[in-house]
């Protein structure tokens, strides 16, 4: 997608002054960077054109979905990493470029082509493959911001990233969310980033209807995020709920169908948290967004941690939601709260701050520095 | 055996939110009482249902147990660990 404001028609008088451009850095699995960034993105597209550099798997489902074709979404450009994609097709044996010195040279190549003022590294200051220490010192004019997600403090130590992170980006930003101490103490803290603002959502009776959602019962919303392989857990644990609760309702967010039944039961839709809004218990795991998400929206959460190699997501659960470490747990978990009186609890109006908005003029501050 | 054992429809209060009767036309295959007859005092008994007291029983049942958390499931909820940094691109 071209940014329409850049496009001067052939033959025009003049064409529309090219605005500054930002390029964020949401490299990583699942949703969880994708979502930040774009959360971000919304923000800084009234202002700026913004790029991102995703590999998510869920890019062309957002990109594809009738609300990013619908809603505010202009002046965004998702782009996916060609030469990630490029040597995932060669034979290893026959790969003679090391996979982080052609992330590099691409990145290098997008701040160049698209004249990039401010990048914006999204969770991982060296880079997901380590590539961004080659890079950064030669991005001179480019001004560097990371924003720094919970990440666990071996890889930080092992890494010794307070130093990295102090030599080379100009500003640190938390999303209301790091609690790697060291790396914390850098940043400039502000609520959690969420992709709607408060008088964004739809009518909250109408994605009920939508999901098909027609009765009074409780509506439990099993959100199947993170990797795609993963997306069978949350398929069984759907069906567990509909066979031991058939009074309740419950409904499955997931990317792609499971040719079983639970695709009765599937919701295919983007963005999640407009899910999140319509029911009134989710299930899930600790993801940022996740538990973001169910805050804002002051949505009970039973969340399953699941491993991830630098995110944290005990602790984020531990912190925010209730944990569950096996199906009997969620289920006792889960009857509790519907036991207790689930019908006062859920909010149907929306009021949370969106650090997002906060965090966009955190950066555009380093402008005028 | 209780009274509500004897007659079918079956005249037992299930269900956990909403107690309604069972009305099953068949003991086979039942969750509830699964083909027998439940005690008097049983918690699926409309004179004491406690969903808990039932609910405890029946999620620890070894049959759920094996069937609802797989090895692979187990190993992706413990607790997070050491692994080679700045080699997977779908990590977070």
């Amino acid at each position: 997608m071209k940014p329409i404001w850049t496009q001067a028609e052939p033959g025009a008088a003049y064409s529309v002054p090219k605005r500054s451009s930002w390029l964020i850095y949401a490299m990583g699995g699942g949703w969880g960077h994708l979502t930040r960034s774009l959360a971000l993105a919304r923000v800084a597209a009234s202002k700026y054109d913004v790029h991102i550099l995703t590999n998510s798997p869920y890019a062309d489902l957002v990109t594809n979905s009738p609300v990013w074709q619908n809603d505010n979404f202009k002046g965004i450009n998702i782009i996916k990493p060609e030469s990630i994609r490029s040597q995932s097709n060669e034979s290893t044996s026959t790969s003679k470029h090391n996979p982080a010195e052609l992330l590099a040279a691409e990145i290098e190549a997008i701040v160049e082509r698209h004249a990039i003022s401010f990048l914006v590294v999204d969770t991982f200051p060296r880079g997901i493959l380590g590539e961004l220490p080659q890079l950064l010192p030669r991005l001179g004019k480019t001004n560097l911001v990371l924003v720094q997600r919970d990440i666990s403090p071996d890889y930080s130590s092992k890494y010794n990233l307070l130093d990295f992170v102090r030599q080379n980006y100009k500003l640190v930003i938390d999303p209301g969310d790091c609690k790697n101490q060291q790396l914390s103490a850098l940043a400039r803290k502000t609520s959690a980033w969420v992709i709607r603002s408060c008088e964004e959502f739809p009518n909250r009776n109408n994605l009920r209807l939508q999901f098909g959602i027609n009765t009074s019962q409780p509506f439990v919303l099993v959100c199947a995020s993170g990797r795609t392989e993963e997306q069978y857990f949350y398929a069984r644990i759907t069906e567990r709920i509909r066979a031991e609760l058939p009074e309740i309702e419950v409904r499955c967010l997931s990317a792609s169908a499971f040719g079983t039944a639970v695709d009765e039961l599937r919701i295919d839709y983007w963005p999640g948290i407009d899910c999140i809004y319509a029911a009134d218990i989710i299930i899930g795991a600790g993801g940022y967004n996740t538990i973001s998400e169910c805050a804002a929206l002051k949505r009970e959460l039973i969340a399953f941690p699941q491993k991830r190699l630098y995110d944290r997501q005990n602790l984020r659960i531990e912190q925010s939601a209730c944990k569950a470490n096996s199906m009997p747990e969620m289920l006792e978990s889960l009857k509790k709260l519907l036991l207790s009186g689930w019908q006062t609890k859920t909010s149907t109006s929306v009021s949370f701050k969106n650090g997002a908005a906060a965090a966009f003029e955190l950066i555009e501050q380093l402008a005028g520095a | 055996m209780t009274d509500s054992f004897d007659s079918l429809p079956c005249k037992y209060k299930v269900g956990f939110l909403f107690k309604r009767v069972c009305g099953r036309t068949t003991r086979i295959g039942c969750p509830h009482c699964k083909g027998g007859p439940l005690p008097q005092d049983s918690s699926v008994n409309n004179a004491s249902y406690d969903p808990y007291y039932r609910d405890r029983s029946y999620y620890y049942d070894d049959r759920y147990n094996q069937n609802d958390f797989t090895d692979y499931d187990a190993r992706r909820v413990s607790r997070e660990q050491d692994t080679d940094y700045e080699t997977d691109l779908d990590a977070s």
